[in-house]
């Protein structure tokens, strides 16, 4: 078998090493951990806005070369 | 100035919904989750029992965490007693995040017909009644909404787990 076949336990794209760790959390803590997740998503996406924003602000940069 | 909701916290907005008393069933992926699919939801889904008591607490409820309706246009409009009681489906933005208020999911199915169909969970020291992953595999399994396609395969992933014992808490 292949290793990173028996760690990640994939099948039909269902990680269900993932589903695991979820059974293990209590429901108010299942809750939580979404909570967070979407907060990690959101903050990421303003990063990736901003991030836009200031690059289409900026000058282009010539592009560096090494002899 | 209307305040603009760009925070989700649906934990907290689970908290408030059970400290005011209101009678729900919670539906849709949060109730996914709380039973352990590892999925992520932006909103709360919850049937609600529509009797002129709990309507009005629940719109009471609304008013004080500053729910509007979600819309295209961006127009403000608070919800009504008319939206709670009829057998429409309510989306809100509010405070803690947006919350689907439905009358009736999948097959017609209410408040009535679902709550023998829930799992009850404890939350911050509240039972809270949530649609049995079972069910919600067996709903969405009729279901022709494109969102299903990628969580499906979870959902009954997980259920199998359970099934099998595994180290669900609930």
């Amino acid at each position: 078998m292949n290793p990173l076949t028996k760690i990640y336990d994939h099948e039909g794209g269902v990680d269900k090493t993932l589903i695991k760790i979820f059974l293990e959390m209590t429901p108010e803590d299942r809750l939580l951990s979404n909570d967070n997740a979407i907060r990690t998503i959101l903050e990421l996406r303003n990063a990736v806005k901003h991030g836009r924003k200031t690059h289409r602000n900026q000058p282009k940069q010539p592009v560096k070369t090494f002899k | 100035m209307e305040e603009k909701h760009t925070a989700t916290n649906l934990s907290n907005l689970l908290k408030h919904l059970n400290n005011a008393g209101i009678e729900f069933v919670l539906v849709g992926g949060l109730a996914a989750v709380a039973q352990g699919a590892p999925i992520s939801t932006f909103d709360m889904d919850i049937v609600h029992r529509r009797t002129d008591d709990n309507i009005r607490k629940l719109l009471l409820f609304l008013k004080s965490i500053g729910a509007t309706q979600r819309r295209p246009d961006d127009k403000i409009i608070e919800p009504a007693e008319e939206d709670l009681k009829g057998k429409g489906h309510l989306l809100l933005n509010t405070r803690f995040g947006p919350l689907d208020v439905l009358a009736f999911i999948e097959k017609g199915l209410g408040f009535d017909e679902l709550i023998d169909n829930t799992v009850e969970i404890e939350f911050d020291g509240h039972k809270v009644y949530v649609l049995s992953l079972e069910t919600i595999v067996k709903l969405k399994q009729d279901s022709n909404d494109p969102k299903n396609n990628y969580r499906m395969p979870i959902l009954e992933e997980t259920l199998r787990q359970i099934s099998e014992g595994g180290n669900n808490k609930e």
